[in-house]
């Protein structure tokens, strides 16, 4: 038995099928893999930022979820409550920044966009000269609409 | 952020500039995503980056404790990027999600030194927000002192 008889018999055409398809699949592998270097690299290069961002967006949607939605009404006056108390420890007019210092340490949620709600409700105002006080008339106000 | 002249010359410290002037700066200018809570400047560090606000709200607080809020789009944080001795004289955090442009020190210098009337222009307009914010820039260097 000689020739192609021989190479059928002992399934030779099946083996270089397999082996073909099995160098054609692995070179198919790896030229994806170059050509998808570059993407890897620049996530390396940057990988400082990306984590950052990844921990924004965690820890936003930790605190965040559904609760945005209502924020307007029950957080932001269950907010508004939690800032009222922490600047009644503060002298008037009192510093924003050391504010949001006193807000972390309490672990109070999100306590930049709770300022900047209680600014924009005008409950926070500023004095003009860089501090700011707390309009215990427009809170009530507020209070009592909700 | 899609940026081309026409959205860039809308900007108040962009609106006294050409076309040519603003085909100029406009690979030197980055849009930014921020973040609630994202410091983006601090005060004493060497001022590398100046931000223009686009979007969302920003505490801008200096050591002793006072502080101001910006929320216009155009608005300037880290203006000392162009104004000896390169520091941020201040810092600033972003209260809300929002968006901005950022111009890089290097390249910001670079481009005012190239063209003189470009770079007379964004000093005037940089001069008026140092006019404008001289009480806290004032007492803030002079207690650096």
């Amino acid at each position: 038995m000689k020739g192609f008889e021989a190479i059928a018999f002992y399934n030779g055409w099946n083996i270089s099928a397999t082996g073909i398809l099995i160098v054609f699949t692995a070179l198919c592998t790896l030229s994806f893999i170059i050509s998808q270097l570059h993407k890897i690299l620049m996530i390396i290069e940057k990988k400082d930022d990306y984590i950052r961002k990844a921990k924004n967006i965690v820890s936003l949607s930790k605190r965040t979820g559904s609760r945005r939605k209502m924020r307007a009404s029950r957080n932001f006056k269950e907010s508004a409550r939690q800032f009222n108390l922490l600047i009644r420890s503060m002298k008037d007019p009192f510093s924003l920044p050391k504010l949001i210092t006193l807000a972390k340490k309490v672990d109070i949620a999100r306590p930049y966009s709770t300022l900047n709600d209680l600014l924009s409700a005008n409950i926070i105002v500023p004095d003009g000269k860089g501090y700011y006080s707390w309009d215990q008339d427009t809170y009530t106000n507020i209070l009592e609409k909700e | 952020m899609y940026l081309d002249i026409q959205n860039i010359h809308e900007i108040d410290v962009f609106r006294d500039l050409t076309s040519n002037e603003l085909d100029k700066i406009l690979p030197f200018i980055h849009p930014v995503k921020i973040f609630e809570g994202e410091r983006l400047v601090r005060e004493g560090d060497i001022s590398q980056i100046l931000y223009i606000i686009i979007s969302g709200n920003y505490l801008v607080y200096f050591k002793d404790g006072r502080s101001f809020t910006l929320h216009n789009k155009g608005d300037m944080i880290g203006w000392s990027t162009i104004a000896s001795p390169f520091r941020y004289h201040e810092s600033a955090v972003a209260l809300t999600d929002g968006e901005a442009l950022t111009i890089p020190i290097e390249d910001f210098l670079y481009l005012m030194q190239s063209d003189s009337d470009l770079g007379n222009k964004i000093t005037q307009k940089v001069t008026e927000i140092i006019r404008q914010r001289k009480d806290f820039v004032r007492k803030a260097t002079t207690e650096e002192e």
